[in-house]
């Protein structure tokens, strides 16, 4: 009893030491905070798009986009060039080397990312002047830009696993939970990408499970590879939720009127993002799953594995909640079912309240997809969490 | 009844599907003349419109608001579906822009999102109270811009910059990020770097290579859009010797697909205007009127007309308001027909030659037609009016000019090589039909129907009630439309060269065409 408590405490003090002593640099902050920006900047903007229409370079979506890239700037170059021309040995000694510039591999990443969306920039002023305004998310330039905002997720969770797998203690638990938050916002961020794919009427469509086959599991499994904490998918998901759920109930509180035309539907205030899809349930399962697994976690037949409980898990939760969200019941600011942007021609020409038509064949060939698709981007998340988990520069 | 199975369910920036489903009514006014021209009165101002539509949609429409008063005090715009879904509401209005230069004019710049029928809505305040007024726009994407060379080139060096980096930093990544601070780089790490950029060279090969082919797609996707909006194809064919046949051609399988000809609003009383005109002197022009057949093709009984290759141009409005010109060639016999009845009409004129610059007409029976023409001249892209005043033989004005098919006249405007076509009247270059449309429930089709009631020119299918006729008036006597025999046409030449229009209007119950030339710079 006493030989524990002695224990306890030495790593008590040793906890205490590496607080007092070790903190997380600022610029591992700027660039967690860069992720932040991007994705407020990204809801905004869509919400701007589906309220008001209009936009113009100075729009308060588009300063927090560009006060990501300025945080990503600011963090990365700060890194880089103070590795590089810097007397550190400690910080040239954790870093790579690139063109002759040293510094962490993660503000690499997230310069390149700054610079790809830099060159995106006038692709899609070009582009909507070819081929007309934003008519959808997924555009090229958009998914260069999406790329380049990919990048700067990407170094900022690298950057931060570089740090927490060289530390110990109660500054690893730290950087865990930043860690955590980062992959959290870089979920939010692919759900913001598949908008396009999950509206509620195609929650019983194939489309909308292979969107999220792909689009989630990777950093899920990833994170969860490296992260030390109990439910780190389940968390990642509780931040995605809590995201999205603070913009559906928050962006209504403004007013905002459409500034584009034709109106299709009466718009007096933001109109948010839908619901958010019930990815808590299949990241908990993976946690679970990840336990129950112990060291085969990694292998390919753990991938198989998390890559069909991923997809059940989804479609158990999800389907039914479908049936819920389609009904008269999630046509309130809770659940938002009620929400339209104003060139959308809800209830005018086409019914938002009904599931998309998909015949019996094409969906089971587009489940079977979905969950392939699962399995390999489970696999892909599993060897990028088995790398993450090395890196340390 | 809306159901599941008619859904469209793309609810974020859902345009693209939007504009899917309006393909069911997209038009292309008239050929090679797609601003619309508008002269009209809201309530107390009288105002002309010009609206100069995009190439590319959505895009940017220019419009040009120029009114007759010094009282209007603030002028605004917004957009709206013409009729049906999306015409209900209307978005925050644009504050039209006074010019500094020019106090009578008012410019705004309005995105139009959607292909089809689209309302330009304009508001006026002045100190003579609030007006609205109504224009249609036919919405339709024309072209493609091509990338500029210098963007390109920047494009492309900074793509080969970002790819170099990825490649740089992956090789890196591998040979370098998983090393323990300080640890020493070895002969096999630098090959594993290596190995990693040469798999990274692969990869991003291979994301060039398909972010080719996504951007081929969709520039032939849109160039697909902009093909349908051309004007379609006539397949035409002549039946037992006299009577013309016109229906769109077969081979135009997109265009068909739309299924315009189903479902036609009649404009003028007619669901198809029918213009002949004899290539290549154009001079020779038939305005004729076909009827629908049970199939939808369109059939003629020709007058008597002389031998020749004609360009045929035939105008139809779909039911929500969209203009279409159908296009064709055929070679025609000399026919010996039955003479023009009822709206039809013909025009002759000697060929039109490089040198034809005309501002008299005089007409067989002595009528005299003189074109005011400015002593500036003509110039491409700058809205002007077409004024024409009408005389009888003895030089005095002529009195006794009727309405022609509800108009004080009709206009056709063609270019030498005949890749330019258009049919205007007073009021403009926008169909009545569509005019009918975009008057409906706003304040302006009750203020002129109370100014001017129109009722007893109804024709068959058309409301007439509400629109204001430019150059017509009623005769308090009789209540008789009267027209003035001062024609004005507010139009604006799409580009340079020699044009011929052939102007159409009604004198004691006698249709007369008269022809001017000019040179357009």
């Amino acid at each position: 009893m006493g030989t524990a408590a002695t224990l306890d405490l030495r790593e008590h003090v040793r906890d205490l030491a590496a607080t007092r002593t070790v903190t997380i640099p600022w610029y591992v902050w700027c660039l967690a905070a860069a992720t932040a920006a991007d994705f407020l900047g990204g809801y905004w903007d869509i919400s701007w798009h589906i309220s008001i229409g209009r936009d113009t370079f100075w729009t308060p979506a588009h300063m927090m986009v560009y006060l990501a890239g300025a945080l990503a700037g600011i963090a990365s170059g700060y890194a880089i060039l103070s590795t590089t021309f810097g007397s550190s040995d400690e910080a040239r000694d954790a870093s790579i080397s690139v063109w002759g510039f040293r510094g962490p591999l993660g503000c690499f990443l997230a310069a390149w990312g700054g610079f790809a969306m830099l060159t995106s920039a006038p692709f899609d002023n070009w582009w909507h002047n070819a081929y007309g305004l934003d008519v959808k998310i997924v555009s090229l330039p958009h998914s260069m830009l999406g790329l380049g905002e990919l990048m700067i997720e990407l170094g900022a969770m690298l950057l931060v696993c570089a740090h927490l797998n060289r530390a110990s203690g109660a500054y690893q638990r730290k950087l865990d939970r930043l860690l955590l938050l980062v992959g959290g916002i870089q979920v939010a961020g692919s759900a913001l990408f598949i908008l396009e794919s999950t509206p509620m009427e195609f929650m019983h469509n194939s489309e909308f499970y292979r969107a999220v086959a792909a689009a989630f599991p990777v950093t899920l499994i990833a994170i969860a590879s490296v992260s030390k904490t109990r439910w780190p998918a389940t968390t990642m998901a509780a931040i995605f939720t809590a995201l999205f759920l603070a913009g559906l109930w928050i962006f209504p509180l403004f007013p905002a009127a459409p500034k584009l035309g034709p109106v299709y539907q009466h718009v007096t205030h933001m109109i948010p993002l839908w619901f958010p899809v019930l990815l808590i349930v299949p990241a908990f399962a993976l946690d679970v799953v990840r336990m129950e697994m112990g060291e085969s976690w990694g292998t390919w037949k753990s991938a198989l594995v998390a890559g069909i409980v991923f997809i059940a898990a989804f479609v158990t939760a999800q389907w039914p909640f479908a049936d819920f969200l389609i009904s008269s019941g999630a046509r309130n600011p809770v659940f938002g079912a009620n929400y339209f942007g104003f060139f959308d021609p809800a209830g005018l020409l086409y019914n938002p309240y009904g599931f998309a038509a998909e015949s019996h064949a094409a969906f089971a060939r587009g489940m079977a997809v979905a969950l392939l698709m699962s399995f390999i981007f489970c696999s892909i998340g599993m060897a990028l969490g088995s790398w993450m988990r090395t890196v340390r520069r | 009844m809306l159901s599941a199975s008619h859904t469209k369910p793309m609810r974020v920036l859902a345009t693209l599907a939007i504009t899917l489903f309006f393909f069911a009514v997209p038009v292309d006014a008239h050929v090679g003349s797609p601003n619309v021209f508008y002269d009209a009165d809201a309530g107390p101002y009288h105002l002309f419109v010009t609206v100069n539509v995009p190439a590319v949609i959505p895009g940017v429409a220019d419009i040009q608001i120029r009114a007759d008063s010094d009282d209007i005090e603030l002028v605004s715009t917004a957009v709206t579906r013409l009729a049906g879904a999306g015409s209900q509401y209307a978005p925050v209005p644009d504050i039209a822009q006074r010019s500094a230069v020019d106090p009578h004019l008012f410019t705004s710049g309005l995105w139009l999102m959607e292909y089809g029928s689209m309302r330009v809505m304009i508001n006026v305040t002045g100190r003579r109270g609030t007006a609205q007024m109504s224009v249609p726009v036919p919405s339709a994407a024309r072209k493609m811009l091509p990338m500029p060379p210098g963007l390109g080139a920047l494009l492309l060096a900074l793509a080969i910059g970002l790819a170099l980096g990825a490649i740089s930093i992956v090789g890196a990544a591998a040979r370098e990020s998983d090393l323990a601070p300080g640890a020493p780089l070895t002969t096999a790490r630098k090959r594993r770097g290596w190995r990693a950029m040469a798999f990274m060279a692969v990869f991003v090969g291979l994301v060039f290579y398909f972010a080719f082919a996504w951007w081929n797609a969709d520039a032939k996707n849109y160039a697909a859009i902009t093909k349908i909006f051309k004007p379609p194809r006539l397949a035409l064919g002549l039946v037992d010797g006299s009577r013309l046949k016109i229906r769109p051609s077969p081979d135009d399988t997109d265009w068909l697909k739309l299924k315009v000809m189903d479902t036609l609003a009649p404009d003028h009383g007619h669901l198809m205007h029918l213009f002949l005109v004899r290539e290549p002197g154009l001079d020779r022009m038939y305005h004729l009127h076909p009827a629908q057949q049970q199939d939808g093709s369109f059939v003629d009984k020709l007058p008597s007309v002389d031998s020749g290759r004609y360009s045929v141009f035939a105008d139809i409005v779909s039911e929500k308001g969209f203009p279409w010109t159908l296009v064709g060639t055929i070679d025609l016999p000399q026919t010996s027909g039955e003479p023009l009845a009822g709206d039809d009409s013909e025009g002759t004129a000697a060929p039109l030659i490089a040198s034809s610059d005309t501002a008299v007409d005089t007409l067989l029976d002595g009528t005299r037609v003189i074109w005011r023409r400015n002593r500036s001249g003509l110039s491409a892209n700058l809205p002007t009016f077409l004024r024409f005043e009408v005389q009888d033989r003895d030089g005095n004005p002529a009195t006794d000019l009727e309405p022609y098919m509800g108009m004080a006249a009709h206009a056709e405007i063609i270019r030498s090589d005949l890749q330019v076509f258009a049919h205007i009247h007073p009021s403009g270059s926008v169909p009545m039909a569509a005019l009918m449309m975009a008057s409906v429930n706003t304040d302006l089709s009750a203020k002129a129907s109370r100014l001017m009631n129109m009722s007893d020119m109804d024709m068959p299918g058309i409301n007439m009630t509400g629109a204001k006729m430019p150059a017509m008036s009623m005769s308090p006597a009789t209540g008789a439309a009267k027209v003035s025999q001062d024609l004005s046409m507010p139009y604006g030449f799409p580009t340079s060269g020699h044009y011929r229009i052939f102007l159409q209007f009604k004198r004691r119950n006698q249709i007369e065409t008269a022809h001017f030339d000019a040179l357009v710079n």
